[in-house]
């Protein structure tokens, strides 16, 4: 029996979100391999494939083997889908180099688990962020209905831009969180998303034979490498017109590279990533003096745009969610890359490996930037356990 | 609203079934599990938040208003620990539970309730998932038994109806305990013993043979006197715990699971039978 999806207001989590969004996007292609806390995506994939002849579901030996699987069905001109986690995207680590430089609009959804060792289900952004430099446009979430809409999205940008986006969302957090979201209905999906049209010097051509990837000369290979670079600065653009033109499509607020909230003006400023620039804004109710930046899109980073919204603020806080090894924590390093000589910006590192990041939490953030002096910007601060 | 129980009492399911109602109510939701390695028979346990404004809190609830115990068994001293003062206790009990405290207790036969209706799960077990989210709904929004039922229809498919039906039986008879003078007070939770060595390096901070699993198992083998001690079930044992000591096998019951594969690979019939571990 061919399993109909749901429609309108519906609690799912956010796992459950990707899979209906992988479907209402007519994906030709699933690639998958299990691993927790991703494992319920291609298992409701599963679910929702079965019994249908127009879409292929490969269940590889291994993630590595799950992105080269994806990355060659994608050069046939069919819109692919995959889904990993922690361990699994390391291991996939090469091939996501070749996604990104052979120009291959993959999506793939990234539940963000913490990596070994030791052993941990939950939730940190040590797997993904660690992947930052591969090409990849890098999306993290805060909500289902976010991961949902930012699938849909994704094929946009991945297929205008030709280069592959990851999708993020915290484990357990996110993706085994059952929430009220909104299900479009396929009709607005198909008018906002058309039918992927690969370039066709681009697609793999059984009639025109070639060798794709082969070994160029050194000002050539470099030459292919700039693309991809001028390709992602291109993207921090395409990602606001996508957006802008979703929330006028679907008549639902869509975040582009970043979700302000709060005073504009305010003093003080924290920065963070995924579920905790959420749960940062429970800080506005009683605090006026506070702007919070939630980063949405990773990667291409939108410094000059977050440059501009920090422009007013003399104390930044940025709140890492990855245990930062020798340096600042990823998301420190490239906040600080802004040139905020003039501020105290501090990076904490907090939240590793699923521990909890409360309103407490940030906090007492917050003050401990207050308590140094400008010009004195230092990180990664580790956050104390139980606050 | 911490919901506890066990790996299989769908424990995850009764959050989210819950947290479906509530949202066909009006309200915003949000409702996750916390499990380690996915299995039957480990300590489980959910969270669910509700409000009338979108939920932006994305942690564990570690101090909660509603503690639902979904398990037969009593709770943890460390869950009991976690219900705020003035918060309520859910029970899948059929007797009193003779325990004190600053919070309200009120108890549900789920278990039986589940048994008469043949809800029950591929062991046999009787499944009080839903039987308590009717008291829940009893205890939490009187007028909320229509919208549960919707939500059991929407999640459950084929079991959907006998589990309408423990709902509705589950709102019903669910009481609520009176405070007794010989109530014992809920004791403080242990804390925890010394760790012997300063935690440098990954490993274990315990000795892994104090890890008893045997504590997860619902079901054990027992071995009868068919049993020729042929040893084939200590072969196949995952865990190594069945051993052939003077003629006879023997099984290590701190570290077997019951997972069953020795019942399954026996070669004589009856020689091990499968049965129920009662808390």
């Amino acid at each position: 029996m061919i399993q109909t999806l749901p429609r309108g207001r519906v609690v799912l989590t956010s796992d459950e979100a990707a899979a209906y969004a992988v479907m209402l996007a007519r994906v030709r292609a699933i690639g998958c391999y299990p691993i927790t806390p991703q494992t319920v995506i291609v298992e409701r994939l599963a679910d929702l494939v079965a019994g249908r002849h127009d879409v292929e579901y490969e269940m590889l030996e291994s993630e590595h083997s799950m992105f080269g699987y994806v990355i060659a069905a994608s050069r046939t001109g069919v819109r692919t889908f995959t889904a990993t986690s922690s361990q699994g995207l390391l291991y996939a680590h090469e091939q996501l180099h070749r996604a990104s430089r052979e120009r291959v609009p993959l999506v793939a959804v990234n539940v963000n688990r913490a990596i070994l060792a030791p052993w941990s289900l939950e939730a940190d952004h040590s797997d993904s962020m660690s992947q930052r430099d591969t090409g990849w446009i890098q999306l993290y979430c805060s909500s289902a209905q976010e991961v949902l809409d930012d699938v849909l999205c994704a094929y946009r940008i991945a297929e205008t831009a030709m280069l592959p986006v990851m999708i993020c969302a915290e484990g357990f957090l996110l993706s085994h969180t059952a929430e009220v979201l909104d299900v479009p209905d396929q009709e607005t999906v198909d008018a906002f998303l058309p039918a992927f049209r690969a370039p066709d010097d681009w697609l793999l051509d059984p009639d025109l034979p070639r060798a794709f990837s082969e070994l160029p000369e050194p000002k050539d290979y470099a030459a292919f490498q700039q693309n991809v670079a001028d390709a992602l600065d291109r993207a921090r653009g395409l990602i606001e017109d996508v957006s802008a033109e979703f929330a006028s499509h679907f008549g639902r607020r869509k975040v582009g590279a970043l979700e302000l909230a709060g005073n504009p003006d305010a003093e003080r400023a924290l920065l963070a990533v995924g579920t905790i620039g959420d749960t940062a804004q429970e800080l506005l109710d009683d605090d006026d003096d506070l702007l919070v930046v939630r980063i949405h899109a990773y990667r291409p980073f939108p410094a000059e745009q977050l440059a501009s919204v920090l422009a007013r603020a003399s104390y930044v806080s940025i709140v890492d969610r990855v245990a930062a090894f020798g340096s600042l924590g990823p998301l420190g390093a490239d906040v600080r890359s802004l040139g905020l000589d003039a501020k105290a910006a501090v990076d904490f590192v907090c939240g590793v490996g699923g521990t909890d990041v409360t309103p407490d939490t940030l906090r007492w953030i917050l003050d401990e930037t207050r308590s140094i002096t400008p010009q004195a910007s230092r990180g990664p601060v580790a956050v104390p356990e139980g606050i | 609203m911490l919901l506890v129980g066990r790996g299989g009492e769908g424990v995850v399911l009764a959050s989210q079934i819950l947290a479906d109602a509530f949202a066909r109510a009006g309200f915003w939701v949000q409702s996750f599990p916390e499990f380690k390695a996915e299995r039957r028979g480990a300590p489980i346990a959910a969270f669910l938040r509700w409000d009338e404004k979108p939920v932006h809190r994305r942690y564990k609830v570690r101090d909660c208003d509603v503690l639902v115990v979904v398990s037969p068994s009593p709770p943890s001293p460390r869950a009991v620990e976690s219900l705020r003062p003035g918060g309520l206790m859910i029970l899948n009990r059929e007797a009193r539970f003779p325990c004190s405290g600053p919070f309200e207790i009120a108890r549900v036969p789920a278990s039986r309730i589940a048994r008469e209706n043949g809800i029950l799960s591929p062991e046999g077990r009787p499944m009080g998932n839903v039987a308590v989210l009717g008291a829940c709904m009893r205890l939490l929004a009187p007028d909320g038994l229509g919208i549960l039922e919707e939500a059991v229809a929407s999640r459950m498919g084929a079991a959907a109806g006998a589990n309408a039906t423990a709902a509705r039986e589950g709102y019903a008879r669910c009481t609520r305990q009176h405070r007794l003078a010989g109530d014992t007070p809920i004791a403080a939770v242990k804390p925890a013993e010394p760790r012997r060595w300063t935690v440098v390096y990954p490993v274990s901070t315990t000795d892994s043979l104090r890890n008893e699993t045997g504590s997860w198992a619902t079901d054990r083998p027992v071995i009868s006197e068919e049993c020729t001690a042929c040893a084939v079930c200590a072969l196949f044992c995952p865990e190594g715990v069945i051993t052939r000591t003077d003629g006879s096998m023997a099984i290590d019951y701190r570290y077997c699971k019951g997972c069953g594969i020795c019942a399954a690979v026996c070669p004589i019939r009856d020689a091990i039978a499968m049965e129920e571990v009662h808390a």
